[in-house]
């Protein structure tokens, strides 16, 4: 799957997290995550997020993923709905 | 499939979710279809999807879906149908609805080599209501009345004391007892007023309703008060039941002055049964 387009999704309320997708056609998988529980569960979210890229097969995106205290039911969700959007 | 308290969950709502297997509502209801605005709906069918396959479960969990002729019925069902969800909830059914629905799961299921969900009827209209008697010929296993579309359908003025609504209301009930299944009471939409979710449920109830929905956390324990046992009535069920293991060998037995033939015993049997599941009886 590739990245075409610009895409969001999630909120910023508590229990939830807000995602960003931008098309990157060569530089590879870009990650910027930014949490309050950074130092503790900064490398879970992350996993979180390379799965599902796995999982849709994504070889180039920049990412950005604003954690309002998500669990990671909702982190997969809000990344899936962000790359199906950028289609 | 019996519950005392149906609370529905925003499907978009992760805060919600999160917080939702904590309560004490006996099903969880999964909203993708009034509570999700239709440029989040592939967002609240996937938060939905992980939440069912990740959240610990400690009460039944349904989701309803969104209507037949809208363009998400589909996708909502193809996400679902391997999901460890309990059962869907069918909205806008009549007879014709209810059975074209049925047949996109059935297919689904098989297609998808997984079991078929229990499919319950949302009766949101008066067709809804009029053809009752054609819907429980087909494969639904509860009735679920909606009363607000269902008032906006009939050209009906909702109140309080929900005159209005007692023809639908006898109706859901009738039909739910003919076929049995289970059959559960519109929500009482005025969150802040719990005497008249009180007068609301024990109408409810009256009725025959099996439980009410509820729209906001703080009426599930209200209505679960209501539609569960007290107990005093769980001593006499129990008491039923233990005289009945004394009187093995007869068909009718008198307790505490009354005669308990096998309806009685039954009903006492299905109240024990059901306190169990709800935690009112502990072994």
């Amino acid at each position: 799957m590739i990245v075409s387009k610009p895409a969001v999704a999630g909120t910023l309320e508590s229990n939830d997290c807000y995602v960003t997708v931008l098309p990157n056609h060569s530089s590879g998988i870009q990650l910027v995550i930014r949490s309050i529980v950074m130092q503790k569960y900064g490398h879970l979210i992350e996993k979180t997020i390379r799965e599902v890229l796995e999982e849709y097969q994504i070889e180039h995106v920049s990412l950005t993923l604003e954690d309002k205290g998500a669990l990671d039911f909702t982190i997969k969700a809000r990344v899936k709905t962000a790359l199906e959007r950028s289609v | 499939m019996n519950g005392r308290s149906y609370l529905f969950i925003p499907g978009n709502s992760a805060g919600m979710m999160v917080s939702s297997f904590v309560l004490d509502a006996d099903v969880l209801i999964y909203d993708l279809e009034d509570a999700v605005s239709l440029d989040q709906k592939d967002s609240a069918r996937h938060l939905v999807n992980e939440a069912v396959r990740f959240l610990p479960k400690r009460s039944q969990c349904w989701v309803r879906v969104n209507p037949l002729d809208s363009p998400y019925f589909m996708k909502d069902v193809d996400a679902l149908i391997d999901s460890p969800i309990d059962a869907f909830l069918l909205p806008k059914c009549d007879d014709v609805r209810f059975k074209d629905m049925y047949a996109y799961i059935e297919a689904t299921a098989k297609r998808k080599n997984v079991h078929i969900k229990p499919c319950v009827a949302l009766i949101e209209s008066a067709t809804g209501v009029f053809t009752l008697p054609k819907l429980i010929k087909l494969n639904v296993s509860g009735l679920f009345l909606g009363a607000e579309d269902l008032s906006a359908d009939m050209h009906m003025t909702r109140t309080k004391g929900s005159d209005e609504i007692m023809l639908a209301r006898q109706q859901v009930v009738l039909h739910a007892r003919v076929k049995g299944i289970v059959c559960i009471d519109t929500p009482f939409v005025d969150v802040d007023d719990m005497d008249g979710l009180q007068y609301d449920a024990i109408k409810a109830k009256q009725f025959g309703f099996d439980g009410k929905a509820c729209i906001h956390p703080k009426q599930v324990s209200q209505i679960n008060q209501l539609f569960g046992y007290s107990d005093e009535q769980l001593q006499w069920a129990q008491g039923v039941l233990d005289m009945a293991k004394k009187h093995a060998d007869v068909a009718v037995f008198n307790y505490q002055g009354s005669m308990v033939d096998r309806p009685i015993l039954l009903r006492a049997q299905h109240m024990v049964d059901l306190a169990r599941k709800w935690g009112l009886i502990h072994e």
